[in-house]
């Protein structure tokens, strides 16, 4: 997912590429699976990879494209484009496999140049593989990662229990959401077989030793000690007044807010949760976006089963903590936003100011994947409801006839 | 190339079949990434498909010998899946058909619940549900639920984390109750009530439409009844462990349901005054942890070393309980040693 790249730095390092990769190349295949994603500078994508324990930076920039000449959708009548209609059967006949074979993971934007990537697995035991794709105008391929330039960051076990030479591993390690800013990659998931959360901020490059990690635990201000069981599930990192935060989303559903500069090594952080986006749903994705209607820079937040919620980012910085001790704030309480029609969607990235990629169930057949623009910052696609507007004959009172039927 | 199914009717041949005089030997390597095929002409492309896609992968095509070619695949084929392998040679287009069989194996099924007893705190945090061979992953949410005494499903009852928490061999399968909703007074306990209450009865279902590893339904699912209990909101105390040798084992009963992971993990048992400690527990029905004594000399004085990540199963530490103010939890990295002396 792209995060940050709208209304922040980019983070440029001044290392030249073939010095960031040099030296910590990967001796054996590069993933043992492919979850989370998010671009860092120089065409460098981060995938997370859980079952592997580790996060994967992979420099890509041999095969990005400029994709600005690809017809995204038409604003003006509300109308996404389906950039892959069935998108398990397209993946799977290039890692061949049938389509019920295919999970779908991540998707990811390089904002510079619009190419859309996607991590996804093949298989659904221990032994499934990997994969990354990409779609270069509206066509899909699978990246050889053995031929790219790699380097990985292993995600320790806990330090307690290794201490103790118990001999069997305790490595165990779900990645939920990774982010890139400024240098660092930030890592959010569950850890150890007690699946405790954690969230580990990893200088990027990555110099090839342990104790360049950072673990940190997230404690809630409202919930107290049971949220270092609760991990972030999505979150991003904005510049707010010119403090870089964390913004981070929880399952079931509080968002909280950490300034970056408090996520120090072996602290207790307490979060401060500003909003609580309602209990019986888990986020999806955090996304930012600058709205183009009025400029306005916010983070889009999405849920399994809740609407999507806007919210600026002037809003996030102004937003009073919640009480800790309230009678009753299951939500939707605090700063929660505006909501936006965006429900069912199983991944979602910015492609550009004005358009998203979604991952979601086709409208007619929701057995079916599909790849699919949708266009911010109302991010639904007309051409899914059925109105009167839309009979032959009806009132067209937005104009939209004016307009020949798209045919992308 | 050209979708071709329509113009040609495919021979369905097991692996290091032949189709007959007019098409192709052809052979699986043991990886999978290999057909080698019997041919007078080279192929001048090959593409794989996967039955009922008209797209796939393209095959690199290397001469293996005299009459045979090696057509290579970056991706293995899968067991137990029906492919075509389009081939086009002097202008002239053929298609094979080719089918993996499946790896013969009886289903999963799902084995058992942990903990085992039959009664467990009403504040749980974890359970463990155990298939006897690998499960898919990206099922769980349809196919896990707790239900009440009468069978009605209680809703939002385990943490939706957006990854399913499978151990490395995706034989189990950790389920964690919401954290908010065990946790007095906040906001998803207010609004929903812990998911259970002391003297009802429940029960975790595995239902048998859940896949294995191989795409099948179980052989058979799983219905585990127990009885919510009394909450339990105290720190794990070792002192309070009942040990005793009984039928040429060592037994820990730990007076309270563990996290049976935590426990295979964290407790090891060695002999006093040695450095190693390698002997593993397992974990009896009731609940209690057991050790063999073998190969222990009688009278022997022995140490039992409790690391610091135990856990109970409601998620209490001998550093502390689960529930506790904010500010005031607190950590702990050494173990604890027990000793334990006169081994009959």
């Amino acid at each position: 997912m792209r995060r940050h790249v709208n209304f922040l730095a980019a983070g440029a390092t001044a290392l030249a590429l073939s010095a960031m990769f040099a030296g910590t190349a990967l001796s054996q295949a590069p993933l043992r699976s492919a979850g989370a994603m998010d671009f860092g500078p120089d065409g460098t994508l981060f995938v997370g990879d859980t079952y592997g324990g580790k996060v994967v930076a992979f420099d890509v920039s041999g095969i990005l494209s400029d994709q600005s000449d690809y017809v995204l959708g038409r604003a003006e009548t509300f109308e996404g484009r389906t950039i892959v209609e069935d998108l398990r059967a397209e993946l799977g006949a290039l890692v061949a496999a049938p389509a019920d074979q295919i999970g779908v993971n991540d998707v990811t934007v390089h904002a510079p140049t619009g190419q859309i990537f996607l991590s996804g697995h093949r298989g659904l035991g221990p032994d499934t593989l990997p994969f990354v794709a990409t779609v270069n105008h509206g066509v899909l391929s699978v990246l050889d990662l053995d031929a790219l330039a790699s380097s990985a960051h292993e995600l320790q076990s806990p330090v307690a229990e290794a201490s103790l030479e118990f001999g069997q591993s305790t490595r165990s390690y779900a990645i939920t959401d990774v982010d890139y800013y400024d240098g660092e990659i930030f890592v959010a998931g569950v850890s150890g077989e007690s699946f405790d959360s954690t969230l580990r901020r990893i200088a990027y490059p990555f110099d090839g030793t342990d104790a360049a990690e950072t673990q940190i635990e997230i404690w809630h201000a409202v919930h107290a000690q049971w949220e270092t069981r609760a991990p972030i599930i999505a979150q991003t990192i904005a510049e707010i007044d010119g403090t870089p935060m964390l913004v981070a989303v929880y399952a079931c559903t509080p968002l909280v807010r950490i300034p970056l500069a408090d996520l120090q090594d072996g602290a207790l952080i307490r979060g401060e949760t500003i909003g609580e986006l309602g209990y019986g749903n888990t986020p999806i994705d955090v996304v930012p976006f600058t709205n183009p209607m009025d400029g306005s820079q916010n983070v889009l937040v999405t849920h399994t089963h809740r609407s999507a919620n806007q919210i600026p980012l002037t809003t996030i910085a102004s937003a009073e903590p919640m009480p800790v001790e309230v009678g009753n704030n299951f939500g939707p309480a605090g700063l929660t936003g505006a909501p936006v029609p965006a429900v069912g969607i199983d991944h979602l990235a910015m492609i550009d100011e004005g358009w998203a990629v979604v991952v979601r169930p086709d409208p007619l057949d929701p057995q079916t994947l599909q790849l699919h623009t949708v266009l911010s910052p109302f991010f639904f696609d007309r051409a899914d409801h059925m109105v009167e507007m839309n009979w032959p004959g009806a009132a067209d009172p937005f104009g939209y006839r004016q307009y020949p039927a798209l045919d992308l | 190339m050209k979708p071709l199914a329509a113009l040609f009717v495919p021979l369905v041949l097991l692996a290091g079949g032949t189709s007959g005089a007019d098409e192709p030997r052809w052979t699986l390597s043991d990886d999978r990434k290999v057909v080698t095929i019997a041919a007078d002409a080279r192929p001048e492309a090959a593409e794989l498909r996967p039955v009922g896609v008209e797209r796939g992968m393209a095959l690199t095509i290397v001469q293996a010998a005299e009459g045979r070619f090696a057509l290579h695949a970056n991706w293995p084929l899968m067991a137990g899946t029906d492919y075509r392998l389009y081939l086009e040679s002097g202008g002239k287009e053929r298609v094979l058909s080719v089918s993996v069989p499946a790896v013969a194996a009886p289903p999963a099924a799902a084995a058992r619940l942990s903990p085992e007893m039959p009664v467990l705190p009403a504040n749980i945090l974890r359970l463990h549900l155990f298939f006897d061979t690998p499960m898919a992953r990206g099922q769980v949410a349809d196919h896990v639920r707790l239900i009440d005494a009468r069978g009605r499903e209680i809703p939002h009852a385990f943490l939706n984390l957006g990854v399913e928490l499978w151990s490395a061999d995706q034989r189990r399968l950790t389920l964690m109750l919401d954290p908010g909703r065990l946790k007095r007074g906040v906001g998803p306990n207010l609004a929903l009530g812990a998911p259970l209450e002391p003297g009802n009865r429940y029960a975790v279902e595995a239902l048998a439409g859940m896949r294995d590893a191989r795409n099948r339904p179980l052989a058979r699912g799983l219905r585990h009844w127990f009885v919510a209990g009394v909450a339990e909101r105290t720190a794990i105390s070792p002192d309070e462990w009942r040990i005793d040798a009984v039928s040429g084992e060592l037994r820990v009963r730990f007076g309270r349901a563990m996290d049976e992971p935590s426990v295979i993990r964290t407790l090891r048992l060695r002999g006093r005054g040695t450095s190693s400690a390698t002997a593993v527990p397992r974990l009896a029905e009731d609940g209690s942890a057991l050790w063999p004594l073998a190969t222990v000399p009688e009278g022997s004085s022995l140490e039992l070393l409790v690391g610091p990540g135990l856990e109970d199963a409601a998620g209490n530490t001998i550093c502390g309980a689960f529930e506790v103010e904010t500010g005031h939890a607190e950590t702990c990295c050494e173990p604890v040693v027990l000793s334990i002396a006169g081994i009959p």
